[in-house]
């Protein structure tokens, strides 16, 4: 067990290892996505105040909660980076950055779309929406900062403390809504034990939070692939690669 | 299908957030695809030389 997690975590061992396990996170994600999109987009049964407007859900929902996933993911990596400076958590942390920030992207402008015909606007500046921005943000800042430093090991660092730093910000949106009041609706899927949304609406919204993450993991494993490959690119083992 | 396409009057809204959605989708994939490319030409370039 201890010999798998330390071959994981190598560097080559991640490379070599990964490529076996991503053809099954592909087809869990495309059998999830497939039914969340067919059961969210026909099947669910419009929503007795907001019609069939409330199907934007089924892709908002999904991206913020990766957007706000992703990022703790950075932070737990920023922990294991600056602590036990372990290569592969920054390397997590650097290559969730630019997805991160293409699901917040993806989450403000669902949101944004779905915003004008519920509430009139598409944009207020009320604290849940606000605070993703700033999430926005923060990821940009990270990438930003990253590109600009040219050593590994500073890099890491830098970012980590900016990841650490940003994770304020997550309590901040998620308790938003209860903390100010806001347009934004409330928590639905949190309260599990007396849910605030038809079964025939949930399922499919599961499945598509599910498959959120799994492109999440498909989309990082790639990237994290590709950055491995230009920091080891004098390395022995690379050279068969591509030559 | 155009009752489909209209959505009960939603469909100019819901029907971009749902292209929007998988142009992000795209265009991630074909990022770190163009990436790999990249890095594949660089390793092949530093090991010849």
């Amino acid at each position: 067990m201890f010999a798998l997690f330390s071959r994981f975590i190598s560097l080559k061992g991640f490379y070599q290892t990964t490529y076996k396990y991503l053809p099954f996170v592909v087809v869990a994600f495309l059998s999830l996505f497939a039914y969340g999109l067919f059961a969210g987009l026909f099947l669910a049964p419009a929503d007795y105040q907001q019609g069939e407007g409330f199907r934007i859900i089924y892709v908002h929902v999904p991206s913020a909660f990766a957007a706000m996933g992703i990022y703790l993911i950075m932070a737990y990596c920023a922990i294991l980076t600056l602590i036990w400076r372990i290569k592969i958590a920054a390397i997590c942390m650097s290559a969730s950055a630019g997805i991160g920030a293409s699901f917040t992207f993806l989450a403000l402008v669902t949101g944004s779309i779905w915003g004008k015909p519920m509430w009139g606007t598409w944009w207020i500046w009320d604290a849940r929406l606000t605070s993703m921005l700033i999430l926005f943000f923060l990821y940009l800042g990270f990438i930003a900062l990253q590109s600009s430093i040219a050593d590994n090991n500073t890099k890491d660092r830098a970012g980590a403390l900016v990841a650490l730093v940003g994770v304020i910000n997550l309590p901040i949106i998620h308790y938003s809504v209860n903390w100010w009041s806001t347009l934004h609706q409330g928590a639905t899927l949190s309260k599990f034990a007396t849910p605030s949304i038809a079964l025939s609406m949930l399922y499919p919204l599961l499945a598509m939070i599910t498959a959120f993450f799994l492109f999440y993991v498909i989309l990082l494993t790639l990237r994290m692939r590709n950055i491995i490959l230009l920091r080891e690119v004098y390395s022995d083992w690379v050279k068969g690669i591509a030559v | 299908m155009s009752e489909v396409l209209a959505m009960g009057g939603y469909g100019i809204f819901v029907w971009p957030a749902y292209g929007i959605t998988l142009s992000i989708f795209l265009v991630n994939l074909l990022t770190i695809w163009l990436e790999n490319k990249k890095i594949k030409k660089l390793i092949k370039h530093i090991h010849e030389c």
